[in-house]
Parts: structure tokens; sequence; C-alpha cells
């Protein structure tokens, strides 16, 4: 089923494509999480902010893909920007939904003893809430980087798309391989992901086991 | 010294007063406690005192300085205050927690570890768990934790809200027991916020009673509270037997020495220079003054010196010949007791009072 020859003979363009996939990915996640982390002190210093940039990721969310893709064509063009922008405000959407979720779930009792005991606002953010937000954020990075792993593979259609492109080679021949060797490697992808923010995660937040 | 000066407080969507023009004085050094049924106000007052809740009108006076004007974070740091859950800091170990306030107050590491391990001494804590997180300690532990952070930068003024109502009643009497001990070496100004009048009894200088809409329905001492409510619902709310409770707050070290005939075990009558009770048998010592048993070989019932009054009238009330005999700390014979003289003793304790 799977042509053997045709994978070595390419593996050069696949070990490629596959670091461009990663590239990508890792691109949009960290853009996605350093701007989370800002929204997040917006909607600290503007309480009010909170509920309205809920509503928007959520509204933003359900814009399809390819949709989102084809209208930042104009300004952006047939470019890895166009991608890693589509990427990022999907990994922001993510993210910002479980951070500002998890902001809400926080102990009160925490928060307003350290008010009693005379926390400035900024220092509460950055010295409590910062830190019992921890797992709240690594659980959004894993769905976000493994939604990411896939999402990817649309921006093929653009152009981009690092293991996409060997579905469209696959497609276009009419040959399995090309598409087996793409699903393979964007399965292990998305598990080292996985993995990898699991155990980062894990070590961040030693107080909770 | 804090002072409240016509406080009022409403909450949106209620139209009536949580707090209506309360008024009040805690003397500096004084361990007031907040007593009243849910919804009286008495946590919201205390509240106001760090400004976690912020009066409508009137004034709060910490050590003399209005709050209104004042930077509210630098005052916080000069206020302990311990709510009714540990709410210690999840992430942060217990040292960490401990050293919170020293370090928003920017001291040096080796002044913080100082000071951690002075307070470790002082809440009775294993130097072990310094290092634990707050989820491995125990209910108790967390309590004892919550009140060394909040203890931590030696603040005057110490405000606790219900610190004991969700722990169990065997390790709530103990800590009720190391908060009497500390208060005695630390004098702060302590408020507590409390529903049970019995911790009110027990830990209270003073206490306030509040009632539905922030009243003060009484506020002064244990003692004439219960020998002298100022009105039915302070009558309701200290409950039935306020004799047995104000004898509950007496030892037997503060009764007048009485004593009863006395013979040594040689048969010797033996000197007595206090008044003798009523009913005065005769009661054999040994050679090192010890009591033996009365004349008639009946047995003996001791009661020592820090034995509550309460606990005393309980005993009296089936031991033979209807007296208790006193022992200090050595075991020898210190005097007698019998039911007159406590009722002699709640009696005085009123007049005392009354003429302050």
């Amino acid at each position: 089923m799977i042509d053997w020859h045709w994978a070595l003979d390419n593996s050069g363009m696949i070990v490629d494509l596959t670091l461009q996939h990663l590239q990508m990915v890792l691109l949009s996640l960290v853009i996605g999480t350093v701007i989370t982390g800002f929204l997040l002190l917006l909607s600290v210093l503007w309480p009010a902010v909170s509920g309205p940039l809920i509503t928007l990721s959520g509204v933003l969310f359900t814009i399809p893909s390819l949709a989102l893709f084809i209208l930042l064509l104009p300004w952006t063009g047939l470019s890895m920007t166009t991608s890693v922008i589509g990427l990022t405000l999907y990994s922001l959407l993510i993210l910002l939904r479980n951070v500002l979720a998890g902001m809400q779930k926080l102990p009160t009792e925490v928060l307003e003893s350290a008010r009693a005991l005379g926390y400035t606002r900024f220092r509460r953010f950055t010295d409590i809430e910062l830190f019992l937000i921890l797992p709240a954020l690594f659980a959004g990075l894993r769905i976000a980087s493994v939604t990411l792993v896939g999402l990817v593979i649309v921006t093929a259609l653009i152009g981009q798309g690092g293991l996409g492109q060997l579905m469209i080679l696959g497609f276009n021949q009419n040959f399995l391989t090309p598409i087996l060797v793409s699903l393979a490697l964007s399965l292990v992808l998305s598990l080292l992901f996985d993995l990898v923010i699991t155990r980062v995660g894990y070590h961040l937040t030693g107080w909770t086991h | 010294m804090i002072k409240l000066e016509n406080i009022s407080k409403t909450y949106p969507g209620n139209a009536h007063y949580a707090i209506n023009s309360l008024s009040m004085v805690i003397n500096d050094g004084e361990f007031c406690v907040f007593v009243g049924p849910s919804g009286c106000g008495k946590t919201t007052t205390l509240r106001m005192i760090n400004q976690l809740d912020i009066p409508d009108s009137g004034e709060v006076y910490v050590q003399g300085e209005p709050l209104s004007g004042a930077d509210i974070i630098q005052i916080r740091r000069k206020i302990g205050f311990v709510m009714q859950s540990p709410a210690l800091f999840p992430h942060r170990t217990v040292a960490e927690n401990i050293a919170t306030v020293p370090r928003l107050l920017g001291w040096d590491k080796r002044r913080i570890a100082q000071r951690i391990d002075e307070l470790v001494a002082l809440m009775s804590l294993n130097p072990l768990v310094l290092k634990r997180y707050p989820h491995q300690l125990s209910g108790g532990q967390q309590s004892r934790v919550s009140i060394a952070r909040a203890l931590a930068a030696d603040p005057p003024v110490l405000l606790m809200d219900e610190p004991f109502a969700a722990i169990d009643p065997v390790v709530r009497d103990k800590l009720q027991g190391e908060m009497l001990q500390l208060q005695a070496r630390l004098h702060k100004t302590i408020i507590l916020v409390t529903h049970d009048i019995n911790e009110a009894i027990r830990l209270g200088d003073r206490i306030a009673i509040f009632r539905e809409g922030g009243h003060l329905a009484q506020f002064d001492t244990p003692d004439n509270i219960l020998s002298h409510p100022a009105s039915d619902f302070v009558r309701d709310f200290i409950g039935p037997e306020p004799n047995l409770k104000r004898l509950g707050m007496m030892q037997v070290g503060s009764l007048p020495r009485h004593d009863v005939g006395l013979v040594s075990y040689q048969g010797h009558s033996l000197p007595g220079h206090y008044p003798l009770l009523a009913q005065s048998p005769l009661l054999v010592l040994d050679a090192n003054g010890r009591p033996v048993h009365w004349q008639d070989e009946t047995p003996v019932h001791i009661a020592e010196e820090n034995q509550s009054l309460r606990q005393v009238y309980s005993d009296l009330l089936d031991v033979p010949k209807g007296i208790v005999v006193r022992v200090n700390a050595e075991g020898s014979y210190a005097g007698a007791i019998d039911s007159g003289l406590l009722s002699d003793a709640l009696n005085r304790h009123q007049e005392r009072h009354r003429h302050d």
C-alpha cells in the first residue's frame, strides 16, 4: 500500500515539510500565548473587557478556517505570514477562552486574602493570579497545539501547509503514499506537542500535585 | 485604638441598611469579639476596618488615622487578617506564605528568615512543614499558618473573620486556647468575628453583640453581658444557663479562701487562718499537708487552682459532704469550696462590675 521507495527518495522533502509544519505551529502558539498574556493583563486592569473578550473569541472561532485565510489574502497574499496570522488567531481564541474562564474560577477567598494583606492590583496579578492560571493555560495550550497541527494542513490551499503539501500532492497524482505519510507524521506531531506541553506544565505547576 | 464613627452601609438591591449609623471604640490591646446572627453586619463591620468593604458614610479610624484619606495598601500591611478559610496561596510553600507581608514591605532575606523562625515557635508549628505546600497540611495546621501569615510583620491590629468556624471541635478548642495564650504574650488589638456565643465568651475581653441591620445590642464584658443582658434579644442570644457560663469563665484560684476543720493524721487538730464554711466537717491531712480523707473516712474530692468553677459546680452536686477541697500545685491543702461560696462569687462579681 505504501510505496517505501517514494518515501525514501523524497525523504529530504518530507523532513523539510515536517519542519515547516512544526515551525508554523510553534510560531503561532508562541505569538498566541504572548498576545493572550497581554489581553489577560488588559482584562485585569479593566475587568469590564473580560466578558466581551470571551464572547468575541467564541464568535471568531466559528468562522471557517479556510474563509479566514481567504479573507486575509488581499493584505498578506499567499505567504507564510497569512497562514501564521490565521493560525495565531485560532490559538489565541482557544488560549484566551481557557485563561479568562480560568481567571473567573480562581478561588475568591485566596484573592481576597491577598487584598487584605496589602497586595496592589498589579502585584496580585504577577505574584498570584499568573501562577494560579497556569493549569488553565496549559490545558489551553494542549488543545490549541493539536488543533493547529490539523489546521496547518488547510493552509496548503494557500500555498503553505507543511505536511498539507503532501496531501495535495497525493490527491493531484491519485497517489496514496504521500497522503498516508502526511497523516502519520501529523499524528506524531500532535502526540509530540501534547507530550511536551503536558510535561512542561507538570513541572511548572509542582504545587498542584 | 480603632474607632468607628456613624458608619452606614447599604447593599445595592437591598432597601434595608446592612449597617445603620454604628459607632464604637475598640481599645489598644483589647481582644474584642463581634458576635450575632447571620446578616447582622458583624463581618461587614470587620471588613470596613481594612477597607475590604467601604462604608457609604461615616469614618473609620485606625490608630487615630482616618481611613478615607489614607493609603489603604500601606494600612492593610499593618493590619493582620485571618479569614474563615485559611486561604493560603496554594502555589507558595508554607514559609513563602508566612513571608508574604514582610516581602511586600521589602524586608531583606535574613530578617524574613529570622521572623519565620520566631513565628514557627510562636504558633507551635513543626519546622518540617515550612517547605510543604498548603494542600499537604491538615486543616488545623493551615489555620496556624494563616495566623502566622497575618502576624508576620508584627502588626498592632489583628482582624479575624470566623477563623475557627470550619475546624473540628477538638482542634477548635485547642486553637482557642492558643489564641488566648498568644494574646497574653502579644497584647495585640484583636477583633474576632464569630456566630458562636460560647467562643465569644471564652475569648473576648469585651463582646459586641450585633443584631440585624448592624445595630449594637450590647457591647460589654462577657460577665456583664451574662449577668445583665441589656434586652430580650441579648438574653435569647446568650442562651440558657448564663450563670453556668459565668462560672465557666472563673477559676478556683479566684475564690477567696475558706477552710474546713483540719486534723493531722495523728488526730491533733490543726489551726486555720481563714473563715470556715457553713458546714465544716473535719478533714484529715498527712504530714505534707495533703488531704487524705474526711474524718469519718469518706473520700475527698479535690480541685486544682486552674480548674473552672463550672466544673467545680458540677462536681459539687455529687461529692461527699457537698464540699470540694482545693489543692495547690504540690497537692497540699489550700482551702475548701461549697455551693454557697459559688453563689457569693457570682454576686460579688456583679457588684464589682456595677461599681466599676
